[in-house]
């Protein structure tokens, strides 16, 4: 048996409760790290309830074959390169980003990134040649969508997707330098999805029109109208047929378009089938949607393709079930090498197949997406929300509640303290009894009283900062005054005496002598008060204007307009939180000391 | 020790000085342009921005009027309305959730549009179901005019149809209905990594919890008021019917339990990323489904590209659907009515009704602007069109804001307790205890207004 | 002293003016501040629960029918009236809300205190770290405690189940008897530190030599709490007790924001007073009964107070 003397087991104790504390200040601690760690997480993964970060998506959105070489596009900025006979990989370099596109020419691949902007990497060695930031800013990054590329003669062409934007920019093709920004004239709300060169012209798909641009001059030539077309993706991809004829894959069919009378001249439409890509082998057109393949003869719409797999809605068409088939997961695009298909697939998978009924005969799988942490979040939560704003008037309104708050409240509580005045008990009592109203029963009254000044005065005082700083003073003077007193009261009366014998007035003394002895307890009860003036939201919900929201008015309003944005939601509680996390980070010594003051002398 | 401290106090005050006076504090006003002030509701994601650029059009047309547009989250818009009404001091334009127009009508705080809307061709220009709410029962007095209708349907996955040998007709009755729950359920699959639940209805957390039962109140024969509006009909074996039908459903196991906690965003996402094969939502749902990320839909999810739409399925008592959606109105203190008519005559213009719609996912209140091809082309639309033929409406009367109070309160319990003990809950407990009690504080609420 | 008995009230004030003339200028703003936003409010409301306030008579405001103690007859005794309806539920809840925050908060705070009171490396940076969820705004915890008690997605529940398996299934947080727990908790999480730092204070005030003289005396540490620090700290914690009383029940913010983010209905076991007050104000605007019951809430808390009040003289005087 051990024996253990009394300092062994004191020492034991010590330990024994020092982990306590710790494992009890994680616990504690835990709820702002969540706060703070959701905010950088994707939402889709705050809803499934994933505790870490998840991977960004890696479909295939492209393939491309050069002589022996295969490039495979990724979704997540990565670009694969791999043998085609032999299947081998042979390089591959990786550009994380979202809504990637991209365009090959013979010597270099341009990548474009909604977050990151323009890239032109060498195709054979893989490395980065030269690169542009994304020309749209401050817009928040889930508002960017597609992106579309094209490179021709010394131009690179790029456009992104963005509501009221309808922009193209033009670019040097050798260092990527932005020479000139087209502005298009379309309507609001279209939005160019694709781009397509042919001879002297830069076909521009948009969800009404497809522009026909000189490629040089970038002058409009002439304008087809889509008519009515409720998908609001637009046009997906442009392709050619014949010389005059183009044909338009749209999520829900097809157009094809005379380029000599510039009109729609027939559109084939499949009902709810969000189309991804087309391939054209002579006749035969081949058409990827996430539930299958279909292949049509594209003059008679004679299809070429059944399968036991069909989905039976689709009287016309044919589907290949890629998930039940042939691949797994959802085909996303297509090309053709000699005999054979080759399939890209989201999850980034790649399949090869040469007879259509069965099995692919080989798979490849291009590697995993980067984790996603959205450092983005709190930029998108500024752009969405007049953040700044919000930030603006609370620090306005926080601030100046907290100088009037400490002046009136060093006043009073003085006073209180240091003389004996017929009322002294009264006053203190009131101090305590306003503590114990409940101030809903303010709010009505308070606003009429608002109404009313403003009628007598004739300064509007509703809405705005004064009023509410007015309010807030109010309101936060009584509990400073209570912490207030028992700090003067414990600055001893001997220095004030000495110094009326010295020949101060009563106002001297206080400014010379007691003040400056009470400023850490002033400061400290201010800050305090900040701390409460930042915490309102009763007063604020229905006295502030659209110019004096505070934060948490604009958290609310976030939420009645976010329901679901959890990890912008945790992004604004992190930022409403840590300017005063910051504030007595600095100063909480003071603080300390300041509040607890009262505590120490009882 | 103290001046380093002093400091920091200093400088934010310098800086709440600073910020007060570089603020951004001018508001764009032209000399000799009138302001007309509006609140609205998130309806869309940027209710601002979507409503500026709907106006566009308009202050093309009228350079002497601008509209100045503040947006305000439901649960504060009780307030602010209620103290605007108190005090006077309000907006020009309001928008009012349909339910509350009685209650705010019989406030007095409404200007009459009875004369002005005649402008607009009159009631027939509106869908029959969303009049209802332009002025209290009984009285001619127009005080709001419609602006947009929110329709509710059923939403189902194709792909667990399809697996399952299901269709459309499998959603048809009551009794199908559950049918197909039950083989869903038996089914028990998983698709894309996710486990598939037959149902997804929201429980005690969300806004509407009444609007959510209503129709199956209604289906079954049930109602809120008797004709009269003077008494509370819940206490009956209808409604008893239409409650426990759906209570059953969760009882029985095709509802996840943890749905029951959440509100219908919530239960729209978990459609979304693939959770349930079946749930009852608005129209904002299909916008959403149709629309890509960028833009705040869910277009790219696996469920987005394999949905359809369905109406409710048919109750004994026939099909219903709950109509609910947003109404405009002129405040009775403001000082610029006849601008603030032409703002609303524009919003609910068929240009603009249609826009809109695009904008926030709900139906438009004109009856012309499901003409336009965006309801007429899509199938899936053309539900929504078959189904505010079928809608139906709580009585438009001062009370009924007040009633919705106690009902919600009851359903929320009444939630609580289906979870807390599934296997005691019965018909007898909706009955005698649910209804007996809501319809006991309905009618304290009705006889304490007469 | 001046004997002032046998004066006139004007000599009387006119002699307590000039001498105590610098003490009534500093009080003046603060009374000007109080008066206008205190008392004429509080007068107003007052007189609100007189009166027949409701959404037929609110354009009136103050003009609306006086009906005497009719509210405070239907809130207290009228069993058909709708004021009642829900208003048991709020009043345990509050009750039981209250009672256990203040006891939690304080309880936390010491016991955290008396783990802080030792002197360790790296105290002082512990201590902040603590105070750290006292920082965090209420709408900010009402959020972020709504965020985490989430049924199947919610970390908390994650956590006891499905890492650490405490319980067999995952609990509603938001839903049901829960939803009390779920009120507490995150209070007690955000108002605990400030009663340590108080508590901590005081605890460094008792003197070392009481400490010395009941270790010679051989008391245990269990009894030198009991018998010494606790009842030194008693000018402390009453005072944190009190002003808790107060403030949790008049608690509005992280229950609004945690259930259906402030729009839905808290439920049987998350209502309090506070949010049924404001529903039935602004939702159902019955402002008379709403003010009735603010009024009478408030009668109990000054009986509640006036008798802390008593108690806090005694316990003074004895030390």
């Amino acid at each position: 048996m051990f024996k253990i003397n009394y300092y062994q087991k004191e020492k034991l104790l010590r330990n024994f409760f020092l982990v306590l504390m710790f494992a009890f200040l994680i616990i504690n601690s835990f709820p702002i790290f969540w706060m703070m760690f959701s905010s950088f997480k994707n939402n889709n993964d705050i809803l499934s309830g994933k505790v870490g970060f998840s991977r960004a998506k890696n479909d295939v959105i492209g393939m491309e074959i050069a002589g022996k070489d295969l490039y495979a596009f990724s979704q997540d900025g990565g670009i694969a390169k791999y043998d085609v006979d032999s299947k081998r990989s042979i390089g591959g370099v990786k550009i994380n980003g979202r809504d990637v596109n991209y365009y090959i020419d013979q010597d270099y691949i341009y990548l474009a990134n909604s977050t990151k902007g323009l890239y032109k990497i060498d195709r054979r060695s893989l490395i980065v040649k030269a690169k542009a930031s994304n020309p749209v800013t401050g817009v928040d990054t889930n508002r960017l969508g597609n992106t579309s590329i094209i490179a021709y003669d010394d131009l690179v062409v790029f456009t992104i997707e963005l509501e009221g934007m309808n922009k193209i920019f033009i670019y040097d093709k050798k260092d990527l330098t932005l020479k000139r920004t087209v502005r298009l004239n379309t309507e609001h709300s279209s939005f160019i999805r694709s781009l397509y060169v042919d001879g002297d012209k830069l076909y521009i798909g948009t969800n009404k029109y497809i522009l026909v641009f000189n490629k040089s001059t970038f002058i409009e030539e002439k304008r087809i109208d889509l008519g009515e077309n409720y998908y609001p993706a637009g046009v997906q991809k442009i392709k050619q047929i014949k010389g005059n004829e183009l044909i338009l894959l749209v999520q829900n069919g097809l157009y094809f378009i005379n380029l000599n009378k510039a009109e729609v001249e027939r559109r084939k439409d499949y009902g709810v089938n969000l189309f991804e890509d087309i391939l054209i082998e002579g006749e035969k057109l081949f058409i990827v949607s996430p539930t299958g393949l279909r292949i049509v003869n594209m003059n008679t719409e004679k299809l070429y393709l059944d399968s036991n797999n069909l989905v039976r809605e689709l009287k016309d068409g044919v589907i290949v079930d890629p998930k039940s088939n042939y691949t797994s997961g959802e085909a996303t695009n297509l090309i053709a090498n000699g005999d054979e298909l080759i399939i890209g697939s989201s999850y980034g998978r790649i399949s090869f197949m040469k007879d259509l009924k069965a099995k692919p005969y080989y798979s490849l799988q291009l590697p995993l997406g980067h984790r996603l942490v959205m450092v983005e979040n709190y930029a998108d939560l500024w752009k969405n929300i007049d953040f700044g704003l919000y930030l603006r008037n609370s620090i306005i309104i926080s601030g100046f509640t907290m100088l009037f708050a400490m002046i009136l409240a060093t006043l009073a509580s003085y006073a209180l303290v240091r003389f004996n005045f017929p009322g002294n008990k009264a006053f203190g009592v009131s101090i305590l009894a306003t503590q114990m109203i409940p101030q809903i029963m303010y709010l009505i009254p308070i606003f009429i009283m608002f109404k009313w000044i403003s009628d007598v005065s004739g300064v509007s005082i509703q809405g705005t900062h004064g009023g509410l700083t007015f309010i807030y003073t109010a309101f936060f003077v009584p509990f400073s005054i209570w912490i207030l007193r028992s700090f003067f009261a414990s600055i001893p009366v001997e220095l004030e005496e000495s110094a009326r014998v010295d020949g101060c007035n009563a106002f001297q003394v206080f400014w010379k002598i007691t003040l400056p002895l009470a400023i850490p307890g002033i400061v400290a009860t201010g800050i305090y008060i900040f701390l409460q003036a930042w915490d309102e939201l009763m007063f604020a919900w229905i006295l502030t204007d659209s110019d004096t929201l505070t934060i948490p008015i604009g958290i609310r309003l976030f939420v009645g307009n976010y329901q679901n944005r959890y990890d912008l939601m945790m992004a604004a509680a992190t930022v409403a939180t840590l300017p005063v996390l910051l504030l007595f980070f600095l100063l909480q010594k003071h603080i300390v000391k300041g509040l607890t003051a009262g505590a120490v002398k009882g | 020790m103290n001046k380093h401290f002093s400091l920091i106090i200093v400088s934010i005050l310098l800086i709440s000085a600073s910020l007060l006076f570089t603020g951004c504090g001018a508001k764009e006003k032209k000399s000799g342009q009138t302001v007309v002030t509006m609140w609205v509701m998130p309806n869309s994601l940027e209710p601002i921005n979507d409503l500026n650029n709907i106006l566009e059009d308009f202050h093309k047309n009228n350079p002497d009027i601008k509209v100045q547009i503040t947006s305000l989250d439901w649960g504060s818009a009780w307030q602010r309305i209620t103290i605007a009404t108190m005090s006077g001091e309000g907006p020009d334009i309001l928008q009012l959730g349909t339910t509350w127009v009685g209650a705010v009508t019989g406030m007095g705080a409404l200007a009459d549009l009875t004369g002005k809307v005649k402008e607009l061709g009159g009631a027939s220009y509106f869908l029959p179901s969303s009049w209802r709410y332009s002025g209290i029962d009984g009285s001619n007095v127009v005080t709001s005019i419609p602006w947009f209708v929110d329709a509710r349907a059923m939403y189902y996955r194709t792909d667990v149809f399809n697996r399952l040998g299901l269709s459309k007709n499998d959603l048809a009755t009551w009794e199908s209905f559950q049918k197909t729950l039950e083989k869903i359920k038996k089914a028990d699959l998983t698709i894309d990594g996710k486990k598939v639940y037959p149902l997804g209805i929201t429980g005690k957390n969300d806004w509407n919890v009444v609007h959510n039962l209503a129709p199956w109140i209604w289906m079954a024969g049930g109602d809120f008021l008797k004709e009269n509006n003077k008494e509370c009909s819940l206490y009956s074996t209808e409604a008893a019917n239409g409650l426990s039908f759906l209570v059953n459903l969760v009882i029985k196991g095709y509802v996840p339990e943890a749905c029951l906690e959440q509100n219908t965003s919530q239960v729209e996402n978990a459609f979304n990323n693939g959770e349930y094969a079946i749930i009852f939502t608005g129209s904002n749902e299909l916008r959403a489904l149709t629309t890509p990320e960028e833009q705040g839909g869910a277009a790219n999810t696996y469920v987005a590209k394999r949905f359809d739409i369905a109406p409710y399925p048919e109750g004994p008592k026939g099909k219903v659907t709950f109509v609910g959606g947003s109404n405009l109105s002129i405040f009775n203190k403001s000082k610029h009515k006849d601008e603030a008519w032409e703002v609303i005559k524009y919003l609910v213009g068929k240009k603009a009704q249609v826009e809109y719609s695009k904008r926030s996912g709900f139906l438009p209140s004109a009856i012309e602007a499901f003409d336009d091809p965006y309801f007429t082309q899509d199938v899936r639309r053309s539900v929504y069109r078959e189904a505010v033929k079928y809608g139906r409406a709580y009585p438009c009367i001062p009370e009924w804001a007040q009633i919705e109070q106690p009902l919600n309160r009851r359903f929320g319990i009444m939630w609580e307790h289906v979870l807390s003990n599934k296997n005691e809950f019965s018909y007898d407990v909706i009955h005698e205890d649910v209804l007996k009690k809501a319809a006991i504080e309905v009618d304290k609420v009705l006889m304490m207004n007469r | 002293m001046l004997n002032t008995t046998g004066m006139s009230f004007w000599v009387k004030s006119k002699y307590y003016y000039n001498k105590y003339k610098i003490a009534y200028y500093f009080i003046l703003p603060t009374m000007i501040a109080m008066i206008l936003m205190h008392l004429f409010p509080i007068v107003q409301g007052l007189y609100m629960s007189f009166l027949r306030l409701n959404n037929f008579t609110l354009n009136q405001y103050l003009g609306a029918p006086f009906v005497g103690f009719d509210n405070f007859y239907d809130v207290m005794f009228n069993p058909s009236s709708p004021m009642r309806i829900g208003i048991y539920d709020a009043v345990r809840n509050t009750i039981i809300y209250s009672f256990l925050v203040t006891i939690g908060q304080t309880a936390v705070g010491m016991i955290v205190a008396l783990m802080l009171s030792n002197e360790f490396k790296g105290r002082g940076l512990v201590r902040t770290l603590f105070m750290f969820s006292w920082i965090v705004p209420t709408y900010v915890t009402g959020i972020l405690w709504g965020f985490m008690f989430q049924q199947s997605i919610g970390i908390i529940n994650i956590i006891l189940v499905d890492w650490l398996h405490l319980l067999a299934q995952k609990p509603f947080w938001l839903v049901g008897v829960n939803s009390i727990w779920a009120i507490i908790i995150p209070t007690i999480w955000r108002f605990w530190p400030f009663s340590m730092l108080m508590l901590l204070a005081g605890i460094q005030n008792v003197p070392q030599s009481l400490y010395d003289a009941a270790k010679i005396d051989g008391a245990g540490k269990w009894k030198t709490f009991w018998k010494i620090t606790w009842p030194m700290l008693s000018p402390v914690w009453m005072i944190l007790v009190l002003f808790g009383m107060i403030y949790n029940t008049y608690s509005f913010n992280i229950v609004i924001m945690m259930f259906g983010n402030g729009a839905g209905f808290p439920g049987k076991w998350g209502d309090l007073m506070m949010t049924n007050i404001f529903r039935n104000s602004f939702m159902r605007w019955d402002f008379g009964a709403g003010a009735a019951t603010s009024v009478l809430l408030l009668l109990v808390m000054i009986v509640i107070v006036n008798f802390w009040y008593k108690h806090y003289k005694k316990t003074e005087e004895i030390f």
